[in-house]
């Protein structure tokens, strides 16, 4: 289970097999539920709430007993991009693949960046070799 | 006698780093300063109701937890007019000490690298004046001493010493319990926080009750003897309680205060060593990825080879003890990269012939045997000297700048030769300095009239130069210099960042030398405190192989980018430290190696607030797990508590009712502790 806080942007990527799989999101505002992930299939969410969680699950090739949900751990990773703010990005690996991105629509984690209105470059001269 | 007090009217309270324009108490209800502990059992005694107490070290904090709701208890007077409660005790070190724990403790200890030391401090004395202390050779043959009582019991002469602490913050102004009791740190990566040095405390509760407590370690017998320890006490009204509590100890240990005041404390120390120090310059953007790489190179000691310095090792791998790493927050190579300082750590050998390097520099002569202020030795140089200096006696350039701000005018009329040289060539000629901002292109060259009217503004700054402002007003001028007006602002951001970069190499540039412990680890500059002033703070603990860490300084790097394209700048520093986990149960070192992320700000220059106030959001998302710093800018509400330290608040909780009985005995509650919950519910 991966939990989060407040307001995020949930995008699914990579929904590339034919598993059954679905990831479910429970104690939002509005956005609890399991959300079925056909192949290809392109899922984008706002979900917002205190504190949230994902789960997710698959049925596998060989379950026991017969179609029953299992459900896998995630690879959770996160980092900072300008423009984009705090992203969590959480995979699956191996059979199935799956894997999501989570953009923070907090303005803390997400702040709306100035685009850069300056260009910082000097020609490649023979430089002064005044050291610091 | 009644306990020596000050009242209104003109009874000022302050803290050490706030503006000094402005007294954060302009009259403070009652100020106390007690002088033994008679004293404090007598005012906890005899507290009024509506007086609540809170006791005071160094005033270095910069969280509210010392303010008190009414009375200030002052362990060390900051005026340094009153007698200090600074005594290194000898009524229970040795003679109170349990036999079967000195056995054990020799048994462990026969190796020399293994020894220990057994230190009993009053509350108000400072981390510099005990290393001096401890520094000192002891009497073996002084049966009053630990070391002559080991020699004299045992036939052991081996712990005459010197000794030295553990690991240290890199200041050593604060008093031992203020700098211990709010989780005060240094940066060896496998050792904790000072409070793990403690090994025993003696608490005085609301209500005048006082406790000698003990952890119930079970590696090693108890430490005290509690019939001795009773005698030792004898005659003091109410009796001592003895209590060995693992819970209570690590409760107490970090508590900002909310069980009491700490009335002195027993401290391990180890065999006095010395230090080799390295430092180099790198980037953020190339280390960052090693910092989650406990056996990468960021953890190892550099070998420099050939004349461009690539670090190739050829010897056996030396692992660092400590490692910082000081971030510019200001960008350079067209805003795509941030100068980083990486200090590195391991110890090495004392040197055979004394003085060992940084002793002379950093402690000195002794000049007395007690000082009736400190009543403790006072030392030429201890807490009165500049930061050991390894190639003279002459002081850093920061620390000119902090003391003189005549290095400003030198540091301004660098760039701006620079600068000059760049714009009387039309775009020909460069410095280095001001070349490593920008990245290969032709942009500067659209900007050269703007950089025309940068260099007059800043020939007419320096030609009005006022000596007497602070450093960071300095800054703030010469700020609005640069960036107020929007049409010369690009031109003014690269002067900027230039200044920025170059006073960040010039600090953080190579380093390598070797010095006794204390002179490599206190970099304090007690001779200058024009830096100090009006300054803010908050400093971050992270797991040091997680994401959150990295995301952090990401996000202060990108906030500042973006505040600069909006005309505003921060002046400060970011610094990374790693640490050991601590048994204090409300420790921010939670993790196998913890890292602190330090934000400090001179706030004279506007974008360092607003860069320390993002900071402090950005580690109150819950997004991040993360703690911060109890003596330092903390912001926590009680449910930001509740949340952070979940599974060991309810156990600080159940200790902090023993002591209070259940919260009724609230004498030492304030603001500060009612806003963070920490109270017994």
């Amino acid at each position: 289970m991966e939990e989060f806080y407040g307001p995020w942007e949930v995008t699914v990527r990579h929904v590339n097999t034919d598993f059954q799989q679905r990831f479910i999101i429970s104690g939002s505002d509005s956005t609890d539920g399991r959300y079925n992930l056909p192949f290809r299939n392109f899922v984008k969410l706002q979900v917002t709430g205190a504190a949230w969680s994902i789960v997710y699950e698959f049925v596998p090739f060989t379950p026991q007993p017969l179609g029953a949900w299992k459900r896998r751990a995630a690879r959770r990773t996160s980092r900072f991009e300008a423009g984009r703010g705090m992203l969590v990005q959480l995979d699956w690996g191996d059979m199935p693949d799956l894997s999501l991105t989570c953009i923070s629509m907090d303005p803390i984690l997400n702040p709306n960046p100035t685009a850069n209105p300056y260009d910082f470059t000097i020609p490649e001269h023979r430089p002064d070799r005044r050291t610091w | 006698m009644p306990v020596e007090e000050t009242r209104p009217p003109q009874n000022p309270w302050t803290r050490k780093h706030d503006d000094p324009r402005i007294n954060l108490i302009s009259d403070a209800p009652r100020i106390v300063y007690p002088k033994t502990l008679e004293e404090i059992i007598e005012l906890c005694k005899a507290r009024p109701a509506e007086e609540r107490l809170k006791a005071a070290g160094s005033h270095w904090a910069l969280s509210d937890a010392a303010i008190s709701d009414h009375t200030f208890i002052e362990t060390h007077d900051p005026r340094q007019v009153r007698q200090v409660l600074g005594r290194t005790l000898d009524n229970v070190i040795p003679k109170c000490l349990n036999r079967d724990f000195l056995v054990h403790k020799l048994a462990n200890e026969r190796a020399d690298e293994r020894k220990t030391y057994l230190v009993h401090v009053e509350a108000g004395k400072r981390i510099y004046q005990l290393y001096a202390e401890l520094d000192q050779p002891i009497d073996v043959d002084d049966p009053t001493t630990l070391a002559g009582f080991i020699n004299k019991e045992f036939g052991n002469s081996g712990y005459g010493g010197p000794w030295a602490f553990a690991t240290l913050g890199g200041a050593g102004g604060q008093t031992i319990v203020g700098a211990l009791s709010t989780g005060t740190h240094g940066g060896d990566l496998d050792r904790p926080p000072i409070a793990d040095s403690v090994v025993a405390l003696h608490l005085v509760a609301d209500g005048g009750k006082h406790y000698w407590i003990e952890p119930k370690d079970d590696d090693r017998p108890p430490l005290t003897d509690k019939v001795a320890l009773t005698q030792a006490f004898v005659g003091i009204d109410p009796k001592i309680e003895h209590i060995r509590d693992t819970n209570l100890f690590n409760a107490v240990l970090v508590s900002v205060g909310r069980f009491g005041l700490i009335y002195s404390v027993v401290l391990r120390a180890v065999p006095q060593y010395a230090l080799h120090e390295q430092r180099m310059l790198d980037t953020w953007q190339n280390v960052k990825s090693d910092i989650k790489n406990p056996a990468g190179p960021l953890f190892k000691e550099w070998h420099y080879f050939g004349p461009h310095r690539s670090k190739v090792s050829i010897y056996p791998t030396i692992w660092c003890r400590f490692l910082q790493i000081a971030v510019c927050l200001t960008p350079h190579a067209n805003f795509s990269a941030n100068l980083v300082g990486i200090t590195k750590r391991w110890n090495v050998p004392m040197p055979l012939l004394p003085p060992p390097p940084g002793r002379t520099q950093r402690v000195g002569a002794k000049l007395a045997d007690k000082d009736e202020r400190l009543q403790a030795a006072l030392f030429e140089k201890a807490g009165n000297s500049h930061p050991y200096n390894h190639e003279s006696n002459e002081p850093s350039l920061l620390e000119l700048a902090c003391a003189d701000a005549s290095f400003i005018r030198g540091l301004l009329n660098g760039v701006i030769q620079e600068v000059d040289d760049f714009v009387s060539s039309g775009g020909g000629v460069a410095g280095d300095g001001f070349r490593a901002i920008a990245s290969s292109g032709s942009g500067f060259l659209f900007e050269l009239a703007a950089f025309r009217e940068i260099l007059r503004l800043l020939k007419d700054f320096i030609d009005s130069f006022d000596d007497d402002r602070r450093l960071g007003e300095h800054l703030e001028d010469i700020k609005n210099i640069l960036l107020a007006d929007e049409s010369t602002r690009a031109a003014g951001l690269a002067v900027w960042q230039t200044i920025a970069n170059l006073a960040f190499s010039t600090q953080q540039g190579d380093l390598d030398f070797e010095a006794i412990s204390y002179a490599v680890m206190d970099r304090k500059d007690y001779l200058n405190v024009s830096c100090e002033a009006n300054v803010d703070s908050i400093e971050v603990f992270f797991d040091s192989l997680g994401d959150d860490l990295i995301n952090f300084v990401d996000g202060l790097i990108l906030f500042e980018r973006d505040q600069e394209f909006n005309g505003k700048a921060f002046v400060g520093y970011a610094s990374l430290r790693f640490m050991g986990p601590t048994r204090a149960l409300l420790g921010m070192q939670k993790f196998e190696r913890t890292c602190s992320v330090e934000v400090a700000c001179l706030r004279d220059v506007s974008g360092s607030q607003e860069m320390v106030d993002y900071a402090v959001g950005l580690a109150q998302n819950r997004n991040l797990k993360c703690l911060v710093h109890w003596g330092q800018r903390n912001d926590y509400s009680r449910n930001d508590v509740e949340f952070r330290y979940g599974p060991w608040l309810p156990l600080w909780r159940e200790a902090l009712a023993t002591i209070t009985n259940n919260g009724r005995l609230d004498g030492f509650s304030n603001a500060f502790t009612r806003r963070t919950g920490l109270e017994v519910s």
